[in-house]
């Protein structure tokens, strides 16, 4: 997978666990596992800005991208 | 959502009235085809058995289709469309409509009208792979949509 979804280290850094990010983005938990595991297709713009609220940080801390070749 | 419902049930009747049909002519199909010889010239009388080696070798692929129509209808009852399932069950309806086009297609050597039912078969079985391929790019895109964070 290309681009890498950091989640992990955003939340460990703030404190918060995956059901309190979940709730607080408006989104189920087992779609964060699924943005978390790397096994998400697609992210929208009104997720990621709220990611970014909820962590208070830049979508560059979140998502990085990786060179498959 | 009652006129698909109402659709949905239509067509899973016709599905269990083809299946009994099919039960029908395999254990009336000597019978069937002796009326059907009776009322042709009297020189193809004598290709009895031939015609009840192409109807007993046809059944079974009659049977399979039936049985995975109704395997779709029934997922499709159930809410889920685009699954994994339902292109396979579709892949095996047009292996089968391929399996009879051959069949009457071997059957034209001695009775030439079986040509008609070979090509139908054949063309069928085409729009069916097609419908598959149609379903297999909708699995995908429901997968994307699925996986749309």
């Amino acid at each position: 997978m290309a681009i890498i979804v950091n989640l992990d280290v955003m939340m460990a850094r703030r404190k918060i666990s995956a059901g309190q990010l979940a709730a607080e983005i408006g989104i189920t938990p087992a779609n964060l596992s699924i943005l978390k595991n790397n096994k998400a297709k697609a992210i929208r713009f009104s997720t990621l800005e709220a990611l970014c609220k909820a962590l208070d940080c830049q979508p560059a801390d979140i998502l990085e991208f990786q060179d498959d070749d | 959502m009652d006129k698909e419902r109402s659709s949905l049930l239509i067509t899973k009747f016709c599905v269990y009235m083809f299946f009994a049909a099919a039960l029908v002519l395999v254990f009336a199909g000597p019978f069937v085809i002796q009326a059907f010889l009776a009322v042709r010239r009297a020189e193809i009388a004598v290709l009895k058995n031939f015609f009840l080696v192409s109807l007993y070798t046809a059944a079974p692929f009659a049977f399979i289709t039936l049985f995975h129509l109704n395997k779709l209808l029934l997922n499709i009852e159930g809410g889920q469309v685009f699954i994994r399932a339902n292109p396979h069950h579709l892949n095996r309806v047009s292996w089968c409509c391929g399996a009879v086009a051959v069949i009457c297609c071997v059957s034209t050597f001695y009775y030439t009208p079986f040509a008609i039912i070979a090509v139908a078969a054949a063309f069928v079985g085409m729009i069916v792979r097609v419908v598959k391929n149609v379903f297999e790019q909708a699995i995908l895109l429901r997968e994307e949509a699925d996986y749309t964070i």
